[in-house]
């Protein structure tokens, strides 16, 4: 039993190693924004069953069940966040997309940055920051 | 392991980029201090260590959606 938990904890130690020396070596805000979240995950999920098979009591099996469900939901949804931030801030992949359904998708674009991979020209010069031309139904109603 | 690994996400928040990936450093060194939250909890015995790993699981996700959502819509910050 020592031996499984003491494996298990090298390997979920192991894995968050893994992610960060993969942050600090990739080459792209992609494959980092990728290997930040993924690994981590897994790593943390191990150490969580680690501690659940070394004090299987009912407070700690129900914490680690919904810590782990936690990770496995959050984490991806951080990973969709951050890949729709590096993405709309035009920032260069590595290689050229393969696919890249987003282009041309300048509705979804709120960011409308400089060099944006959504094709649009930026409009951030024309967008008015006086509160009456950017809501003009509270406008009119006052 | 650990110990490695937050120096090596401290070393990208420090050395990168864009903000976008000072953002993937934070994500990084948070999760990375949550495993090591367990491991001291596994080496104390104390039960409740889960429970703040729990919260700091909550707060991880929220901190970095914040953050996202502000690189998106910079200029929507009252609404």
């Amino acid at each position: 039993m020592i031996w499984l938990i003491s494996f298990l904890m090298l390997a979920g130690s192991f894995f968050c190693l893994v992610s960060a020396i993969g942050v600090l070596r990739m080459e792209d805000s992609f494959a980092r924004m990728h290997v930040a979240t993924k690994a981590v995950a897994f790593g943390g999920a191990l150490l969580v069953i680690c501690q659940m098979i070394a004090a299987p009591t009912l407070s700690n099996l129900v914490f680690g069940f919904i810590i782990i469900g936690f990770f496995y939901m959050t984490l991806p949804l951080a990973a969709h966040m951050l890949g729709r931030v590096v993405y709309y801030q035009g920032t260069p992949p590595r290689k050229p997309f393969v696919v890249d359904e987003a282009k041309g998708n300048s509705n979804r674009c709120s960011a409308r940055q400089v060099g944006c991979h959504c094709g649009e020209l930026p409009l951030r010069a024309n967008v008015s920051l006086e509160w009456r031309d950017r809501f003009p139904a509270a406008a009119r109603r006052l | 392991m650990l110990a490695v690994a937050v120096v090596l996400s401290l070393i990208r928040i420090i050395i990168g980029p864009t903000i976008a990936d000072r953002i993937i450093g934070l994500d990084l060194l948070a999760g990375v201090v949550i495993a090591g939250m367990v491991v001291s909890g596994l080496a104390s015995g104390n039960p409740f260590y889960l429970q703040a790993v729990l919260g700091f699981a909550l707060i991880l996700f929220l901190g970095t959606v914040a953050l996202a959502r502000f690189l998106v819509h910079p200029e929507n910050d009252d609404s």
